[in-house]
């Protein structure tokens, strides 16, 4: 309630009564040391009770839509917000560009249904589905019969008439897509004539993810969907029974590359210390399912928000506040980490810390961090639980924080990196990448809350005497093992790359048989990038799929070996609960960490779905 | 399979022998064919090389296919439009044109695409089902998904009567009554229904076609915001009809929807495409090719005009694969802007003038979908220039004849982008089409995807349109100029008198609806008037579009007997004698002059309530 109290003196207070409040309110003192009253008070009086950030959250989800990096609707957005910072008043608001994708991916509508038996299609309505982003969509409205995915290629090659225009209904293990076999059946499939191919969700919610490295000159062409759990099980049912036929219209659109992609920042630039700069923002890019409402758009809202504030209210920070919306988050914080390589010394010497909101709508609720830099927190913090006692707010420890989203990319370099705590009524898991995540899901007091906290964080930290210490990188490798191990989800091995240098006894690697000098090549069916989050991601997406096997492939010498992964291995804690939790309120609270089958993610637990 | 067959034959028989000087590597079956060109203009070599490329190694459903499911439909102003013309430009690029340029013809304030959209009754259970329907272009989605009640609406109701109701609060208003003619007072509904907080509008699209259009004229600081939804009729119908059984207590009838329209800031530039085959003799006279790429964007723009897009692109390919040394040079253009009328063509003949009324000989254009292309027409004395160039033009496939008719003159064929040129006095020529393909299904409707392209035909046009472009590029000399219609300003067809060969009502339709009527015509001169609903025609029920044609093709063959014509008039029925002449000089210009003024108001009406309809009409 007394967000609204500003305006409230304002109505009630009679004239002769405007003196006393102003002195009073001069007199107060403010609740942080590192802000003066005036703009502590100005600050959330238009955080609060000025608010735009459902305005800007509506523009950007209903009016641009989702923002696939490498889509048109990112490229408006990006456009959009640096317009947008520059109407507020910064000048100096820029795109960067920070890499490029080989072609740009849009998606237009898409449709399913059932055409027959009349009962299926009356029970089940309108198909719910989804695509992978940069993957093929349809020809125009595809219709035909369903047929039953078979075993192998092999099946398909004998008989590609019982295949030629039919949609094709099975079940492929999200860790077997890549596999060898898989993908000589799908040709096979394609060879045939099929029209696509139709899988299960893991539950209610449809996720959309995808891989971008395609290439113009041999863009995908077979459909295949993900189709609703509830409705796949029914379809399944019904073509044990008899002839299913089913109609899908599929949009999927590609733009001949390069792409190139940006970062947009806007500074505020200090009145004492120019060159010195804290860094508040979030991620533009979405995945496009929905319109990528609480990942991350109540991020860039709210860094919008913040940004206007402080130019409204003439805050004068003493280091300057830089501003940034990353692209290319979704594929590994790819914009944001680009730009600290690329600005790596500076960052260093002149970033103070990294400020991050990309945990959906519930509100800042708290920063949490290493040990070295809990003095400076307690200072920077101080009084923002005053804010609006709705909303509590406290600082808290952890050694680590987590590492999927842009604060990594400063905290990996040595520069702390902060992601806000959140709390509130908002379930997460059911809007993060999801069908769900529309500007319905945001919640207009928490994005007006977290705004203003944003802009008090931003000058506090900006205005505090010092910088953040910096930490040595190099032990982030070593913290990130324990935690895993914490969790049951090391394998007990060190990796240079892909190549395994160190074995722990009695270990789950030792157990498996690897040895030091062993490649990997496949971590559960999975092409292996290299490097301990890679593999802490692999081993993490594959325990949540819910498959007890696995294979890891390994490269010994001239030898290529397989070993047989297995769930035991890693004890009953590891992964998270399965399948993806869909509870409701499951993330009520401790809200505000990614969710463990977060793509590009290190593995952390999914909020309440651990509990 | 029995087409393939058929060019094998062609190409084996017809085939020449390449003369000596010529390029083009002589295949075994050439070898065995005559020399001779079917065409004085285009030697014979190239003739035979021309129909090869574009027969047998045609790119064209790939062009198509690449255009509609690969980058989609291509609303002037989207993104995807912006992507077709880059797309194109590297096609033009890549087969080696000169000129290769986009051609910013203007601005547009926002763009417009479109993303998912779902729309479905949730309960009860047993309605419950998707609905089909669509959303103008540059108009108002949903704010994600949108659930709510049905109430039910009187579209000729008063605005004070809705803002009076409490039900509407969060509630989608379902239009009951004919909404196709919404006026001013549906912008005072549409007002009252937003300050009381409703959903949006679920309205009835009139047909089981969703027939797209938009007004592009939006501001970003105004954007549209009141959903309004055309569902196809048989969905609408099924919404009023439970909601006027529903008894009170009964449980709601519920409808969600989630209609993703974004918009982007603009100033949005926008483009023709434009590249060229440098004349070897005359390089400063220009032929021209081309058809608009832009489309409306309810499907993926396939037979308007993806057909004619990758037509003029393909004709390019040809002709470059065959190295074609035209004497003039020779232009593909593909336009934006033309679904909102002509803007692109229209602004590329302001800008040039000068230069192109006095240099360029003829503009072909495709805009017809995808039957094949089956002559062209023109008074004299250009009639008998056409003549001379398509000379030859029927024997390139048995299969698909081609004429050259004697026309009209005025404003030919429909409005398209030739139109623009027509307009300063350039022979502009809309191709005359044939096959099984109707044209009407697919013509700004949901239906306008890849699946509806004829391959043979595609190929087939594409052949023609490159050697149009050939014969005409080296023709004696540039066409005569077309003497300028006085009216043909802006979409005002020329009129039209009556041609029993051709027997034409004179009239642009939706369905059985008059949406203009064109001067001089026998509707025009029997009194149809825009808003008319056709009943009956020469004594004929007229149901469906296609009624028409039949009805006036009995009575042309019967002697063309006094007959009348039924129209449906504000709600009346009106019987009108069918007049071949005008019923007397002064009437006629009466008439003429009130049909001026109504049009005028329609306009403006629509403009406010339904929006505008498209420009181009099935014309009959």
């Amino acid at each position: 309630m007394l967000s609204l109290s500003p305006l409230l003196l304002s109505l009630l207070s009679l004239p002769v009564q405007d003196a006393k409040v102003a002195e009073a309110a001069a007199e107060a003192p403010s609740p942080n040391p590192l802000i003066d009253a005036t703009t502590w008070k100005a600050v959330v009086e238009e955080g609060k009770t000025r608010s735009q950030v459902m305005r800007h959250l509506d523009v950007l989800t209903n009016r641009i839509g989702p923002r696939l990096t490498s889509s048109r609707g990112l490229r408006n957005a990006c456009d959009w917000a640096r317009a947008t910072l520059e109407g507020f008043g910064y000048d100096n608001a820029r795109l960067e560009q920070w890499g490029e994708f080989p072609v740009g991916f849009n998606r237009g509508p898409s449709k399913g249904e059932v055409v027959a038996p009349a009962e299926l299609a009356r029970e089940l309505g309108p198909l719910r589905f989804v695509t992978r982003a940069w993957s093929a969509g349809t020809r125009g409205p595809a219709s035909g019969g369903l047929v039953a995915l078979p075993a192998s290629a092999e099946a398909v090659t004998e008989a590609p008439d019982a295949f030629r225009g039919r949609w094709v209904l099975g079940a492929v293990d999200g860790r077997r897509r890549m596999s060898p076999e898989h993908i000589a059946l799908v040709d096979a499939l394609v060879a045939a004539g099929a029209l696509g191919l139709i899988g299960p969700s893991r539950n209610d919610l449809l996720i959309t993810s995808g891989n971008y490295r395609i290439t113009w000159d041999d863009l995908p062409v077979f459909p295949e969907i993900t189709l609703q759990l509830a409705q796949y099980e029914k379809v399944a049912a019904s073509l044990a029974h008899g002839d299913v036929e089913l109609a899908f219209d599929i949009r999927n659109w590609f733009e001949q590359g390069p792409i190139p992609l940006h970062n947009v920042i806007a500074d505020l630039v200090g009145s004492e210390k120019p060159d010195e700069y804290v860094v508040i923002g979030g991620h533009l890019d979405s995945w496009d399912g929905a319109t990528g409402t609480t990942d991350n758009g109540t991020g860039t809202a709210t860094t919008l928000e913040a940004a206007r504030i402080l130019m409204a209210v003439g805050a004068r920070p003493k280091r300057t506040i830089r501003f940034m919306l990353w692209s290319g988050e979704e594929q590994g914080l790819l914009g944001s980490r680009a730009w600290v390589q690329k600005h790596r010394k500076d960052v260093v010497e002149h970033c103070s810390a990294c400020f991050v909101h990309d945990g959906g709508t519930n509100y800042a609720s708290g920063v949490k961090g290493a040990e070295n830099v809990q003095d400076l927190l307690a200072t920077c913090f101080t009084g923002f639980e005053t804010i609006d006692p709705t909303y509590p707010f406290e600082v808290g420890q952890k050694p680590l924080p987590i590492s999927g989203s842009d604060h990594w990319s400063f905290h990996s370099v040595g520069v702390p990196g902060f992601f806000y705590e959140q709390a509130g009524e908002a379930d997460y898991t059911h809007t993060h990448h999801t069908q769900h995540d529309t500007f319905d899901a945001a919640r207009p007091g928490y994005e007006a809350q977290t705004a203003t906290v944003m802009a008090l964080t931003a000058l506090a930290v900006a205005n505090h005497p010092e910088l953040f210490p910096r930490h040595d990188p190099s032990k982030l490798q070593e913290l990130m093992a324990q935690q895993r191990r914490g969790r049951g989800l090391d394998l007990g091995l060190t990796l240079d790359g892909r190549k395994v240098t160190e074995v722990r006894d009695g270990s789950p690697a030792a157990r498996l048989g690897l040895e030091a000098g062993d490649e990997l090549l496949q971590v559960a069916g999975e092409d292996f990038e290299g490097g301990d989050r890679a593999l802490g991601r692999a081993l993490f997406g594959w325990l949540r799929s819910g498959a007890d096997k696995g294979g890891l492939k390994v490269k010994r010498g001239d030898d290529e070996l397989e070993l047989p992964l297995d769930r035991s291995l890693f004890g009953n804690r590891a992964g998270g609960s399965r399948p993806g939790g869909n509870r409701p309120g499951g993330n009520a609270a401790g809200q505000g960490r990614r969710g463990g089958d977060r793509e590009g993610a290190t593995p952390t637990p999914a909020g309440g779905t651990r509990r | 399979m029995r087409t393939p067959g058929l060019f094998l034959l062609t190409s084996i028989l017809l085939a020449p022998v390449p003369a000596p000087c010529q390029d083009m590597a002589p295949t075994p079956a050439q070898a065995e064919a005559p020399k001779v060109s079917p065409n004085p203009y285009v030697p014979a070599a190239q003739w035979y090389a021309a129909i090869e490329e574009g027969k047998q190694r045609s790119q064209v459903m790939a062009i198509l296919d690449h255009l509609t499911n690969r980058i989609g439909p291509r609303l002037t102003s989207s993104d995807n439009f912006d992507v077709a013309c880059r797309w194109a430009a590297r096609q033009f690029e890549g087969f080696g044109l000169d000129k290769v340029e986009l051609d910013r013809w203007g601005r547009f304030p926002v763009g417009f695409n479109r993303g998912g959209s779902s729309g479905e009754i949730v309960a009860p259970k047993e309605l419950a089902g998707p609905l089909e329907f669509m959303t103008l272009a540059w108009s108002a989605g949903t704010k994600g998904r949108q659930q709510g009640p049905a109430v039910l609406v009187d579209v000729n109701g008063s605005a004070e009567d809705l803002a009076a109701r409490k039900d509407l609060a969060g509630a989608w208003l379902v239009l009951d009554g004919n909404t196709r003619r919404m006026s001013r007072a549906a912008t005072q509904l549409r007002d009252a229904a937003r300050e009381a907080g409703a959903l949006g509008f679920v309205m009835s699209a009139g047909s089981k076609y969703l027939r797209m259009y938009g007004r592009y004229q939006v501001s970003w600081e105004h954007l549209p915001d009141f959903p309004e939804l055309r569902l196809v009729s048989a969905d609408h119908k099924k919404i009023v009809d439970a909601l006027k059984e529903r008894k009170d207590g009964a449980p709601p009838i519920a409808l969600a929807f989630d209609v993703r329209n974004l918009f982007k800031q603009g100033p949005i530039d926008v483009y023709n495409v434009i590249g060229e085959i440098r004349g070897t003799e005359k390089p400063d006279e220009v032929v021209i090719v081309g058809g608009h790429l832009d489309s409306w964007d309810v499907a993926t723009g396939t037979t308007d005009n993806g057909t004619g897009a990758s037509t003029t692109i393909e004709a390019a390919r040809i002709l470059s694969a065959i190295g074609a040394k035209p004497k003039r040079t020779i232009r593909f253009m593909l336009f934006g802007g033309e679904e909102e009328g002509l803007l692109g063509s229209s602004s590329y003949v302001k800008r040039n003038r000068q230069e192109l009324a006095e240099k360029v000989s003829a503009v072909y254009v495709h805009d017809g979908g995808t039957n094949y292309v089956s002559g062209v027409g023109e008074a004299e004395p250009i009639h008998e220039h056409l003549v001379k160039i398509f000379a030859g033009f029927d024997a390139i496939d048995p299969e698909f004849p081609f004429s050259v008719r004697r026309g009209a003159g005025g404003l030919a064929g429909g409005s398209s982008d030739h139109a623009s040129f027509q307009m300063i006095g350039i022979p502009g020529f809309f191709w005359s089409q044939k096959g099984r393909a109707v044209y009407t299904h697919g013509w700004h409707t949901q239906f306008d995807t890849f699946d509806l392209a004829i391959p043979e035909y595609q190929r087939q046009t594409a052949t023609v349109v490159a050697l149009a472009a050939l014969a005409t590029a080296n023709y004696d000399e540039l066409l005569p100029r077309k003497e300028r219609g006085p009216s043909m300003g802006g979409f005002r067809p020329a009129p039209q008198p009556f041609d029993p060969k051709d027997p034409k009502l004179g009239v642009y339709t939706e369905d059985t609806a008059i949406l203009a009527v064109i001067p001089a015509t026998l509707a025009a001169n029997s009194g149809i008037e825009s808003g008319d609903v056709l009943l009956e025609l020469c004594g004929k029920k007229v149901e469906e579009r296609e009624d028409i044609a039949s009805a006036l093709e009995a009575w042309v063959k019967d002697g063309m007997p006094a007959t009348k014509v039924v129209v449906k008039r504000k709600g009346e029925r009106l019987e009108l004698a069918l007049r071949r002449e005008p019923a007397a000089k002064q009437a006629v210009e009466a008439d003429a002059g009130k049909q001026g003024d109504e049009k005028e108001k329609e306009g403006k009406d629509d403009d406010d309530g339904d929006g505008k309809p498209a420009p181009k009409r099935r014309r009959l």
